[in-house]
């Protein structure tokens, strides 16, 4: 009896990890089903190189283009101005936290970050528009709406995950390697420097993988500052991402067009992106624990 | 006999909990001390005010003195201290670099630059630990990938490279096999000619081995201490009986 029930539970949860992965098997099959379509009307290299957008015929000179060039600069620009704010930010905050901070600063101070990122992105779309969208105004961006505005934004929104990963990463590191070093008389930021930040690059490393994934996503408060122009990303002008051409426009393609289609194949070039960009960083992570963290020696 | 070490009236505070009680002892140079007792009675928490790490920590803090030499210890600046009374812990603890690097870390820290004097700190001190055979070959391998014995030995390797007075260890053998446990002894002996040790542990037939001074604590309070044959073959406090032939432990 206890035999069969064993199986069964084995059979239970397979075919529950199955389904999980059947989920994504599907979407992906889904995606690509509908996005294949749009290559009947334009090629690949105008979808990637091209520049020009404009998806339906409204009988213009020039006709119907779908180039989503711009749009993927876009999401690159966005996702790579925001990891480098929120990381160097988030690097900070991490070394204060495990190394500088009580036990009882760090119980007050992760709930309060991990508050950032309860809070719904379209409400950090409303305060970019209301609370910084006047500053770059008066800072002299038309419009204020810009690049670096929906950069800043959306560093905000990967904070609380990469603090509370990276000053988890170090808190460890600094309990293994901290004690042997400070009782041979080592001080304890030279330590920090040289022993705790090396010994955790690779964790954090992975953490930014993680929010590289969503910062490419990440569509809402992106679109409300960004201004959502067809331009070649400008750190002060207006862009477009890829995931809020899609947002804006998927209501409005008649399904079955190439409009829709090409919708489709935006979202899956988004999708081969970030995959690429999470396997260059695997690589390199890789890489680095090859090598054993034999640093430089 | 020269004692390099003198504690008096040592009391040690976590906040209000009082987790040392009036120790004294001393500790008799280039000899071998161990300290038993059961868990808990304060045996680490003495390690850590002799090399005032106690007092880098919040809310702990101790009274009395600790003289090491002549000098009281509260006169040195704990960096200085504790680059002289070295201290390795239970769990093997190697940096994520290399062994050369692992070896060369402290002394570069200290202002030694020449790849030569450099080269050899490191040579030296891994023979002393008898690992320079086993890992001569392989000096910019990561550490983290010898043994645990070999990490051990690694680590008091390292804690020689600063050249303390007194190395100081914490339950060196307890996460380590018999194999290495044995090396390990064995070398404590060889290290007693240059340096002076304090050993904490659990295992009482490893300090019988070794130590030429055994130090049994109980409660925060050192119980008895004197000639690891004496401790042994003749104790003379009822507490000191009761734990040697494993009443409580």
């Amino acid at each position: 009896m206890g035999k069969k029930l064993n199986s069964a539970f084995l059979l239970i949860i397979t075919v529950l990890t199955a389904m999980a992965l059947l989920v994504l098997a599907f979407v992906i099959f889904f995606i690509v089903k509908e996005a294949l379509p749009v290559l009947e009307t334009a090629g690949l290299s105008e979808l990637l190189t091209g520049s020009r957008w404009m998806p339906v015929d409204y009988g213009t000179s020039g006709g119907m283009a779908f180039g989503l060039f711009n749009f993927i600069a876009g999401s690159v620009a966005v996702s790579f101005l925001a990891i480098v704010i929120s990381s160097v930010v988030g690097l900070g905050a991490a070394m204060y936290l495990s190394c500088a901070a009580g036990e009882r600063t760090r119980a007050f101070v992760y709930p309060v970050i991990d508050l950032l990122a309860g809070i719904p992105s379209v409400v950090y779309g409303f305060v970019g528009i209301v609370v910084m969208l006047p500053l770059f105004l008066k800072a002299g961006v038309h419009t204020g709406s810009c690049v670096l505005a929906a950069g800043i934004l959306l560093s905000a929104m990967l904070l609380p995950f990469l603090v509370s990963s990276c000053s988890d990463t170090m808190l460890r590191a600094k309990e293994c390697y901290m004690p042997s070093a400070e009782a041979m008389g080592i001080s304890k930021w030279y330590a920090m420097a040289t022993i705790v930040l090396p010994a955790s690059w690779r964790n954090i490393l992975f953490s930014m993988i993680l929010a590289v994934g969503r910062a490419m996503g990440e569509t809402m408060a992106v679109m409300m500052v960004i201004g959502n122009a067809n331009l070649f990303p400008n750190i002060l002008g207006k862009g477009e991402t890829i995931a809020s051409v899609i947002a804006l426009e998927m209501g409005t393609a008649v399904v079955g067009s190439a409009h829709y289609h090409a919708l489709y194949m935006a979202g899956l070039i988004l999708m081969i992106i970030v995959f690429f960009i999470n396997m260059g960083i695997m690589l390199l992570r890789k890489h680095l624990l090859n090598r054993g963290g034999a640093g430089n020696a | 006999m020269e004692m390099i070490l003198r504690l008096e009236k040592v009391s040690a505070y976590y906040g209000k909990k009082s987790a040392l009680k009036e120790v004294s002892m001393s500790v008799p140079k280039k000899q071998i001390t161990a300290i038993i007792g059961p868990s808990g009675c304060g045996k680490s928490t003495l390690l850590r005010c002799i090399n005032s790490l106690l007092s880098e920590e919040k809310d702990a803090s101790y009274t009395g003195d600790i003289f090491l030499g002549e000098k009281n210890t509260r006169d040195i600046e704990g960096d200085e201290l504790r680059r002289r009374i070295g201290m390795v812990f239970q769990t093997p603890s190697p940096f994520p670099f290399s062994v050369y690097k692992n070896m060369t870390y402290a002394p570069k820290y200290n202002g030694v630059h020449s790849k030569k004097e450099l080269d050899r700190i490191a040579v030296e001190k891994l023979k002393m630990t008898g690992l320079f055979d086993e890992v001569s070959a392989e000096l910019d391998k990561s550490a983290l990938k010898l043994s645990g014995g070999q990490q051990q030995r690694l680590c008091i390797a390292r804690a020689l490279t600063v050249d303390p007075e007194i190395l100081m260890l914490d339950e060196p053998c307890s996460a380590l096999d018999i194999k290495s446990s044995a090396i390990i002894e064995k070398m404590l002996a060889e290290l007693k000619k240059t340096y002076t040790i304090i050993i904490v542990t659990h295992n009482l037939a490893q300090a019988k081995r070794i130590a030429d001074r055994t130090v049994f604590m109980y409660d925060g309070h050192v119980i008895e201490e004197g000639p690891t044959d004496e401790i042994f073959g003749n104790p003379k406090k009822e507490e000191t009986k009761d734990f040697l032939s494993g009443v409580f432990g």
